[in-house]
């Protein structure tokens, strides 16, 4: 059953980072083309972290021109991660109750960036698996 | 001139009945990169959209292949029309927290024409820098043509 799965094997591996200072035209770019929504935000010298959503880039369309505005200035500094042996049931139910469409999936929760990220549509493409594998068992 | 709705919409939606199991619309909803399917039956005139939020919702609790699209439906609660201004829409996505609106050709009508998602505004990010791209290179173009002219002028 999906329930029982670990997040390791539904996350998506891999995490789209850019620097504090890159202009949110850029990242809106990137977001459209990876089809993703959400990138993180890590910078290497100081450390400082955080994340721009989709939504974060909404605020801004039509009252700023968005290759003025810098990822630092929008970002929010929330990181909700979890550790690549959660549970799925555990991991969805922090999406929940966070009201978050994804979470970043982190080796050891100390780590300053992430190993994966697990979105909503991830989930969704495990449950798309598993019932037509099902299906396919039946026929 | 400022940007309507039919604009930036994406035509068409995806539709399914309102006896659908929540495991085929997962299907659909990965096979065609959406996030959300309109629920609809013309005879008994039911209408409501179920988004991959609603099937993570119940994610543990219920079984997605047991589960029907009219038990976890919602109503849309935002019509909006072909000639809503851009302005509008962006303010009606930041104050209701909609990450997707339907677009009817009238506030009566059951059946959408088309859907703005969050995706659409910023792919019209995407689209304005590329077309101010193509802009200062066909200004560039227009520059080096002229110098061409001038060399042959020269030549002869």
């Amino acid at each position: 059953m999906v329930v029982r799965k670990d997040v390791v094997d539904v996350m998506t591996t891999g995490v789209l980072s850019f620097p504090p200072d890159a202009w949110l035209d850029e990242i809106a770019r990137k977001m459209y083309s990876r089809n993703i929504s959400s990138v993180y935000i890590y910078d290497p010298r100081t450390g400082s972290r955080g994340v721009v959503s989709d939504n974060d880039i909404l605020k801004v369309v039509g009252k700023k021109k968005l290759e003025k505005v810098k990822a630092r200035e929008v970002m929010s500094k929330k990181i909700i991660g979890i550790t690549k042996d959660t549970t799925l049931e555990e991991a969805v139910n922090l999406m929940r109750i966070k009201k978050v469409r994804r979470l970043f999936v982190f080796n050891d929760l100390k780590d300053k960036l992430p190993i994966g990220v697990l979105s909503v549509t991830d989930i969704l493409l495990e449950l798309a698996r598993e019932t037509s594998l099902k299906e396919g068992r039946r026929k | 001139m400022t940007k309507k709705a039919k604009d930036i919409m994406s035509r068409g939606v995806v539709s399914v009945s309102p006896d659908t199991k929540l495991s085929d619309i997962a299907r659909i909803m990965v096979e065609e990169g959406i996030h959300g399917v309109y629920v609809f039956d013309p005879t008994k005139k039911i209408a409501g959209v179920v988004e991959d939020n609603d099937i993570i919702k119940i994610f543990g609790k219920k079984l997605v292949e047991k589960t029907l699209a009219k038990e976890v439906m919602r109503k849309v609660d935002v019509k909006i029309t072909p000639e809503t201004t851009l302005d509008e829409v962006l303010k009606i996505m930041r104050d209701k927290k909609k990450r997707k609106l339907y677009v009817f050709y009238q506030e009566s009508d059951l059946f959408p024409v088309g859907v703005i998602s969050i995706r659409d505004i910023i792919r019209e990010v995407d689209k304005e820098k590329a077309a101010i791209e193509m802009s200062r290179f066909l200004a560039q173009y227009e520059e080096f043509q002229e110098w061409l002219s001038k060399q042959e002028w020269k030549k002869s």
